[in-house]
């Protein structure tokens, strides 16, 4: 067998700069951006086509996603299919959630939003999203007792209820993984459970107003701290880019709640949700992105990342 | 034995403040206060508990964030307005209106509302149902 490139780099020889905790560190900021991006360009549809039309464009957007995915779905390289996994993924809950949700919410069905000290707080496609969690953690009981998963929350879920014996073997090697389908499912659901956390955190019928509000807060930063700087010291440890990039989307998406609460605190401006205000700001957010997207796709393989088997 | 019907009897005498009277005393006195409480909405609901009492600048704020819901709200504080006045549903209000004139239905209602407040930023939503009213009160009481 020859020693390709992605082999010499994967091994390290032939590339000081990716190695770890290199990988974990850029895949993580990518996501971080990806993250304030993905707000910045639902913010910058609405306000260059309108709401009404945006309902409309919706449809078709999430219908991109599809084909992307369908594109990826194919593809039997691991690199190529993660990416685009996770880019149909931010694109079908941008399109067929959001949107639709806030469709539902602010036109069809008519919700006022929730108000605080004269100030919006929720918007109505969030009040329904919140109605979603019992949808949410029933769909995620198949993931849990999936005996193929390979999520490592999941995974420990099962070991902690002694399940994997029960379970038997996994039916499925790496080889035989979707990984397209994979990070679409992983990026779907990833986002709608911090959403769900969030609206949980910051809803007065659970927690409150004033003290008790604050105190669910802190808690929350400090789970979010600690269970994502749990997953980034684990994430600093990767090598295999693409194994990173999927495990950067839970990383970056647990330590993001904090940065919602902060911006409830009042201690940071999104940026992310004022894309005309702060245009020149997130041109070089979005470009910082792109540079380093592009260095992570081409930076050294294993032969299995690029179907190299 | 004296008994109190007897013309010997002792004038009543004013009964005497006891606990009863402290407990009524002090009912009233948390029913007062009950009273001049602010109106709060459960927590978790949307929207404001009095509708009247917002300006225009808070319902422009909270218009584009549910629109529809909003405007159903403000019509509806509305039509209680125009009830008082007239004693007479909106519909009935609509049909007494003269021929001719452009139809009036959800939207140009709530609109007439919106477009109101949005230019007149530091007015009242009664302000605003006020001016609708004036749109549509019958001729005769014009």
């Amino acid at each position: 067998m020859t020693t390709t490139t992605a082999e010499k780099g994967a091994t390290g020889g032939g590339s000081r700069l990716w190695r770890p905790p290199i990988v974990g560190i850029i895949t993580t900021i990518i996501m971080l951006f990806a993250i304030g991006l993905g707000h910045a360009a639902m913010r910058a549809i609405e306000e260059i086509l309108g709401r009404d039309n945006t309902y409309i464009a919706s449809i078709g957007l999430g219908f991109l996603g599809i084909v992307a995915l369908w594109y990826g779905v194919k593809s039997r390289i691991e690199n190529f299919a993660t990416w685009v996994g996770f880019g149909a993924g931010l694109l079908i809950w941008m399109a067929w959630i959001e949107f639709f949700y806030m469709y539902y919410g602010r036109k069809n069905f008519g919700l006022m939003p929730r108000m605080e000290n004269g100030e919006v707080t929720t918007e109505p496609e969030y009040l329904i999203m919140a109605a979603t969690i019992g949808v949410l953690f029933t769909m995620l009981a198949y993931y849990i007792f999936d005996k193929d998963t390979r999520c490592n929350m999941f995974v420990w879920i099962q070991e902690k209820l002694a399940l994997r014996e029960g379970l038997g073997p996994r039916t499925k090697t790496a080889r035989d993984r979707n990984y397209a389908l994979i990070t679409f499912m992983e990026t779907f659901y990833v986002t709608w459970f911090m959403y769900a956390w969030n609206l949980l955190v910051f809803d007065p019928a659970f927690v409150g107003f004033g003290d008790w509000a604050f105190g669910a807060e802190a808690a929350t930063v400090f789970v979010s701290i600690t269970w994502g700087g749990f997953c980034f010291s684990r994430l600093i440890k990767y090598r295999r880019t693409s194994s990173a990039l999927r495990y950067a989307i839970p990383t970056a998406n647990i330590l993001w709640i904090s940065v919602e609460i902060a911006s409830r605190w009042g201690v940071l401006t999104e940026i992310w949700l004022y894309p005309r205000e702060y245009m020149l700001e997130l041109g070089w957010f979005l470009l910082a992105f792109a540079v380093m997207s592009v260095m992570i796709y081409r930076a050294p393989k294993k032969p299995s990342e690029i179907g190299e088997w | 034995m004296v008994t109190p019907s007897s013309p010997h009897a002792a004038p009543p005498t004013m009964p005497r403040p006891g606990l009863p009277a402290l407990m009524m005393a002090l009912m009233l006195s948390l029913g007062t206060e009950t009273l001049a409480a602010e109106l709060k909405l459960r927590p978790g609901m949307t929207g404001v508990p009095d509708l009247g009492a917002i300006s225009c600048e808070t319902f422009n704020q909270m218009h584009p964030a549910g629109p529809t819901g909003m405007e159903q709200a403000v019509l509806t504080w509305a039509q209680g307005y125009f009830y008082a006045l007239s004693g007479k549903t909106t519909n009935e209000i609509l049909a007494a209106l003269p021929d001719g004139g452009a139809e009036w239905n959800f939207d140009r209602l709530t609109d007439h509302i919106v477009e109101y407040c949005a230019a007149r930023p530091e007015a009242t939503i009664p302000d605003a149902a006020a001016d609708l009213w004036a749109q549509l009160r019958p001729p005769a009481n014009n």
